[in-house]
Order: C-alpha cells, then sequence, then structure tokens
C-alpha cells in the first residue's frame, strides 16, 4: 500500500508582480522523510498538476537548506515559515503554499525582501571599524555578553515576523522587528556602542521602533527563538534615555 | 417595546449611525491612515520616504538637515506623548470620574452632593479643556490613525497579546463613540442649561437599551485603560524582561476587574 500513499498540495501562484494570484493543485507521491522543498524540487521536475495538465515550473527561493539563511521563508498552512525545514510528516494535508503577502511578488512563491537590507542599511546595522590608520585592536567583549549577543545575531533577515506584525503591511512605514532587533545587539558590542546614539537616532525616525503596538506575534513566530519583544522594550527604554539627553542636553552624544 | 422604540428612537438612530459608520470604516481597506498622517505630521507625503536616509544627502546644510531630521522624528513625539496622555492626565481622570460615580452606590444625596462639589471647583473651565479635553482629543485623533493602520491578524495569529492588541483598538473605537455620546449628553446639555445630577443619569439609564450602552461604553474605557497601562509600562521601557511584561499584564487585569466593579456598582445605582 505504500507506494500509493500521495501528498497533496495547494499552491497559490502568480505569474508576474503584478498580475492576480491563482490556486494550483498538486498530488506527489509521498517519500519518507520528505520537506516542502523536496516536494517543490519534485514538481520542478515534472510540472503536472493535480488534474494532470503540464503546467509551468514552481518559483520559489532557496539557499543554505538549513534554516540558517532565510531565502525560503514562505506560508505554510497560514503560518509563515521556512520551507526547507518544514517536514511533510509534520503538516495537516492538503499542505497550502503562499508567499508571504508583506512583502512584494515576484512570482508564485519568491518575494522581494529588499525592503528589510534597506532598514539595515538605514539603522546602521553594522560597525564602523575603518580609519585613515591602523585604529588597533578594540575594546574586548565579555564572554557572558558575547554568548548572549550571538542569540540576536541568530537574525537572517527570513521576513516571519513581518508577515507575522500586525503593524507591517502597506499602510505603514514600519521598519519591523528584525531590523530594531539587530540595533540592539550592534548596540551592545563594545565597539559598536560608540555609535550607539546614530543607531537609536535612526529607529526614532518614522516607521521607527514607536510604531511597534506589542502584539508580540514576531517573538511567538521567530524560527530562531530572538527575543525580539525583549529587544524592542529593551531599545524603548534606550530611545527614552536618548530623547532625554537630546531634548535637555548631555554633554555625551 | 414599539413605545420604548419611539421614546428612544433618537438615541437608537444616532447609535445606529454611527457603529454602522464606524465598524465598516475601521475593517475596510479604506486608506484614512495616510490622509490622518498628512494632517498629524503637516507634511508632504514625499518627506516621509522611508528608505531615504538625511545622512546621505551631502549638498543640504547643516540647518536643513536639523529640521529634516526633526520633521523626520516628529511620529516618535507624538506616539510617546500619546501614550504618556492616555495615563495622566486621561487614566488619572478615568479613575476619579469613576470614583466620584460610586457616590451614587452610597445615595442620592451623596452623589449631589459630590457632582456639585466637582462643579465648583475653581477655573473649572481651563481644568476641563487642560486635563479633559485637549488630551482626549489629541489621544483619540491619533488613536484612530494608529488603529487604522493596523492590519489585524488574529485568525492568523491567535496569541494572547495580538487578541489584546486587537481589542485595544477596538475598544478605543467603541470608547470613542461613547465619550461622544455620553458628552452630548451631559456636558453639552449643561452647557445648555440642564442640570447634572442623579436625576439626570437615573433617567438616562431607565432605559435598557442606554444602560446596555453605557455598560459597554464603560467597560471598554476601562479595558482600553487598563490594556494600555501594560503598552505604556512597555512603550516607556520601564517592563523590558518577559517575566516583568507578564506580572504587568496579571497588574492589569487586577486594575480592570477592580474599577469594573467600581464602575458597574454606580451604573446599577442609577436603576
Amino acid at each position: 500500500m505504500a507506494e500509493n500513499k500521495t501528498v497533496r498540495f495547494i499552491i497559490t501562484r502568480q505569474d508576474t508582480p503584478d498580475s492576480a494570484s491563482y490556486e494550483e493543485e498538486f498530488v506527489l507521491d509521498y517519500r519518507p522523510g520528505m520537506n516542502v522543498i523536496s516536494a517543490l524540487m519534485e514538481i520542478r521536475r515534472n510540472p503536472v498538476n493535480a488534474k494532470g495538465e503540464k503546467t509551468t515550473p514552481i518559483s520559489w527561493d532557496m539557499n543554505c537548506l538549513e534554516e540558517v539563511c532565510g531565502a525560503c521563508s514562505m506560508n505554510i498552512n497560514g503560518k509563515p515559515r521556512q520551507s526547507c525545514s518544514a517536514l511533510v510528516d509534520q503538516l495537516e494535508q492538503p499542505i497550502r503554499l503562499a508567499p508571504m503577502s508583506t512583502f512584494p511578488i515576484i512570482r508564485d512563491l519568491q518575494v522581494d525582501r529588499s525592503r528589510m537590507f534597506d532598514s539595515l542599511k538605514r539603522v546602521k546595522a553594522w560597525i564602523p571599524i575603518d580609519g585613515t590608520y591602523d585604529l588597533g585592536p578594540g575594546p574586548r567583549m565579555p564572554e557572558r555578553k558575547r554568548q548572549w549577543a550571538y542569540e540576536l545575531s541568530k537574525c537572517m533577515t527570513c521576513g516571519v515576523c513581518l508577515e507575522a506584525c500586525p503593524n507591517v503591511n502597506s499602510k505603514s512605514d514600519f521598519i519591523g522587528p528584525a531590523p530594531l532587533s539587530q540595533v540592539r545587539l550592534f548596540n551592545a558590542h563594545p565597539t559598536g556602542e560608540m555609535n550607539k546614539a546614530e543607531r537609536l537616532e535612526a529607529i526614532m525616525g518614522d516607521g521607527g521602533l514607536t510604531n511597534c503596538g506589542n502584539s508580540q506575534n514576531c517573538v511567538q513566530s521567530c524560527p530562531k527563538g530572538i527575543p525580539l519583544t525583549t529587544s524592542i522594550a529593551a531599545l524603548n527604554r534606550d530611545t527614552s534615555i536618548q530623547a532625554f539627553k537630546n531634548f535637555f542636553g548631555s554633554d555625551q552624544i | 417595546m414599539t413605545l420604548w422604540f419611539f421614546q428612544n428612537f433618537f438615541h437608537i438612530s444616532i447609535f445606529s449611525v454611527s457603529v454602522f459608520l464606524t465598524v465598516p470604516l475601521y475593517e475596510s481597506k479604506m486608506d484614512l491612515s495616510q490622509y490622518c498622517k498628512k494632517c498629524l505630521l503637516f507634511l508632504p507625503m514625499e518627506r516621509l520616504e522611508t528608505n531615504s536616509s538625511v545622512f546621505d544627502l551631502d549638498i543640504i546644510s547643516n540647518y536643513q538637515r536639523g529640521v529634516y531630521i526633526m520633521a523626520q522624528n516628529r511620529e516618535f513625539v507624538w506616539r510617546r506623548l500619546h501614550s504618556l496622555l492616555g495615563v495622566i492626565p486621561i487614566g488619572v481622570f478615568l479613575i476619579q470620574h469613576l470614583v466620584v460615580n460610586h457616590f451614587a452606590a452610597i445615595s442620592e444625596e451623596a452623589f449631589n452632593n459630590a457632582a456639585h462639589f466637582m462643579e465648583s471647583l475653581p477655573f473649572r473651565i481651563f481644568l476641563e479643556v487642560f486635563i479633559i479635553y485637549l488630551p482626549i482629543l489629541f489621544h483619540a485623533i491619533y488613536g484612530i490613525y494608529i488603529a487604522f493602520t493596523a492590519k489585524n491578524n488574529t485568525s492568523r495569529f491567535g496569541y494572547f497579546r495580538n487578541w489584546m492588541f486587537k481589542l485595544q483598538r477596538w475598544t478605543g473605537v467603541i470608547t470613542l463613540i461613547f465619550i461622544a455620546w455620553h458628552v452630548w449628553e451631559t456636558r453639552i446639555a449643561a452647557a445648555f442649561g440642564a442640570e447634572v445630577n442623579f436625576n439626570m443619569m437615573a433617567d438616562i439609564l431607565a432605559s435598557p437599551f442606554m444602560f446596555a450602552f453605557y455598560v459597554v461604553g464603560v467597560l471598554s474605557a476601562i479595558f482600553h485603560f487598563a490594556n494600555g497601562l501594560w503598552s505604556f509600562l512597555v512603550s516607556w521601557g520601564i517592563t523590558v524582561s518577559p517575566r516583568s511584561q507578564v506580572i504587568a499584564t496579571y497588574f492589569s487585569i487586577g486594575v480592570f476587574v477592580i474599577v469594573s466593579t467600581i464602575a458597574i456598582r454606580a451604573l446599577v445605582a442609577f436603576i
């Protein structure tokens, strides 16, 4: 009987960035240990839908296949997650795949996450170490703090938190939880801390930190278990202090 | 029933119109948010481009850069002001109002004395304008903008906090409708010569429809305050750790229960 076992997929497809979306159903032979990506590869090998009609292969993004690059995020049975780590055995059938609606759709399940990378540039999510001469080694980072910061550094810009957030949508400029948490990461670094005020002022701009409405969907959805809402609350405190310094004046920047 | 309907025809029509106008407006895809934003920020929309960084623009003068940064920072100030005003003075006023109402649960005379005392406070109009009208007006208008920029998704993400997020926006809109009606019926009526006393409220609440409307309105105001207190603590960076946020949730539930008991006892005392 095992050879008759099948898996059903209902996939939301879209041919061009501007065209209307439609659903297409696929039935595949079950293979032990298969995940959503291996199923999509199977469809690519033989692009025939459930009605037996020949169709175009499905377009999707992927890279590392081990849940560290963040490229293959999509809505699987309504929840945004990485398709590489979505095991068919653990999913309810029919398995519904849809692109993350927060992002512009390129084609089928492939979305354009550039806004996240633009936000990282905007909040200066890096540590400036270049000078016109050798600046020497920076201050040391305590090991305990490094371990703590490592958790924040797991962010792979996958977009799941933006998809889950009710305040990230076409009506708002909110940059979303991921880039905010990166500000906390870089402000915690002993060298990065030297530019703390710049980053805080960036997230105090429009579309920044205050757009958070505390629905806390992000922390529930993050595949890497990053304490996003703790980061946001901590940044709320930092920006309160920064705003106080900016308004009343202080010798520090 | 028919008689009751005609007696309350005015109430019912105003109520229905406001509900039928507001609810679809709230759930619709109408982009009021951008309009509100334009009004609130007094800025042309093209200056609100998310991805433009003022630090990239080397040609503009420091003065221009300063003006630009100030303009860009307005949202932070408005949001924090919105959060602060919800607690001080609006939250404090809400508690004070409900506590004064509670005199009705003691006796008619006690309520009338308390209401008279509040009425005869010196500089009353200034107290009203700066502690009540202006803060509530700002909180309401900016609050509608906030509510309209959200896209509720509790059906996909049914987590507790997400429900609180949705209810906070819903109760805000309900409270606004209720307060508008309540101010019209009491304060504005008083400005036209009506006397605000026990009998006035007893007359209003004699109608079962208005009683239900008051219960819903008052409970949503208290919910909005209690849950707003929780988000106030997060927004200002007071409760940062998950544990402190959980304890703040229990605290806000306690506030809701206690203040609601005070409010409902007062309402029931009028009938």
